[in-house]
């Protein structure tokens, strides 16, 4: 039996999971959706895990301010200062 | 090293550029900043929920990968390297913040520097439902529930969009329990919102 609240059950994990994101092959998905029809717990939470997964489409996406890389610069600019000076290159001048 | 012009220096994966900064060319870990500041924000959020916590990690992160340059090896992915660094400062962070006080997702009255992150798609906030936004944000708050376990690894999957093995490597754990924390994580957060109705999943 597939313990759905531990990591033990790992070969079955990786199917669940590999259904979820259908990487499974053909014959695979076929032997996997006829286990599912006799196991209704774990498909129950086959159907959960998929909408939990639809559900962080809508996660909103945090991007940097765009002061950002000047605030970045400046502390890098003031660690070297206090540190031994050392010459680098300027990649797009080279 | 090879003199290259500012359209190929664009062009140099991550592991490429990593190497011509690890050579002294600055530019190059600007671009490697230029191309993560955001998906490290968007990653790093959902350890703070607060923009200014989250804007010191992400600036934390690039200061380590400046100045630990030189302990970056080839055999590791750039961006692998890199969200390991970074999620181990969330998880002291997120720790510390643990043992004072309550996480909130919401805005701290306390903190005049808090202030809301920048959304990416402003357009969904102006123009969308309100239901969309209260769907966001029941979301955010779903995901602050869920253990620290399954969250690290459902949001590097589900929003940072990382690769399996790669998600096993930065939390350091195999490839078989990333897969099924992934696929609780995934349940549990339904669970957590199944009062919820999302447009994608009504026909799930």
């Amino acid at each position: 039996m597939y313990d759905l609240n531990n990591d033990t059950d790992l070969l079955l994990a990786g199917f669940t999971n590999d259904y979820i994101e259908g990487t499974l092959d053909k014959t695979e998905q076929t032997v996997f959706k006829e286990y599912l029809a006799e196991d209704a717990e774990l498909a129950s939470f086959i159907r959960k895990s998929t909408q939990g997964k639809q559900m962080l489409r809508n996660a909103f996406r945090v991007r940097a301010a765009d002061d950002f890389e000047e605030k970045l610069a400046k502390r890098i600019a003031k660690e070297k200062q206090s540190e031994s000076p050392c010459n680098s290159t300027d990649l797009a001048s080279a | 090293m090879e003199k290259l012009s500012q359209k190929q220096i664009h062009n140099l994966s991550d592991e490429d550029l990593m190497e011509h900064f690890q050579a002294g060319y600055e530019q190059a870990f600007n671009i490697l900043v230029s191309r993560f500041k955001d998906r490290l924000h968007n990653f790093l959020y959902r350890y703070t929920h607060n923009h200014q916590d989250c804007e010191d990690l992400v600036q934390e992160t690039f200061l380590r990968v400046y100045r630990s340059k030189h302990s970056y090896e080839r055999i590791a992915k750039f961006s692998t390297w890199m969200y390991t660094i970074a999620l181990n400062l969330a998880k002291s962070l997120y720790k510390k913040k643990q043992r004072m006080t309550t996480v909130t997702i919401h805005e701290d009255e306390s903190d005049p520097d808090d202030r809301p992150m920048k959304i990416e798609d402003t357009n969904i906030l102006q123009d969308d439902s309100l239901h969309e936004k209260m769907c966001m944000d029941e979301l955010e708050k779903a995901l602050m529930e869920l253990s620290e376990d399954f969250r690290e690894v459902v949001v590097l999957r589900d929003i940072q969009q990382l690769a399996y093995d790669e998600i096993a490597e930065i939390t350091d754990i195999p490839m078989g329990t990333v897969k099924s924390r992934i696929n609780r994580g995934r349940a549990q957060l339904q669970s957590l919102l199944k009062n919820h109705v999302y447009p994608e999943t009504i026909s799930a």
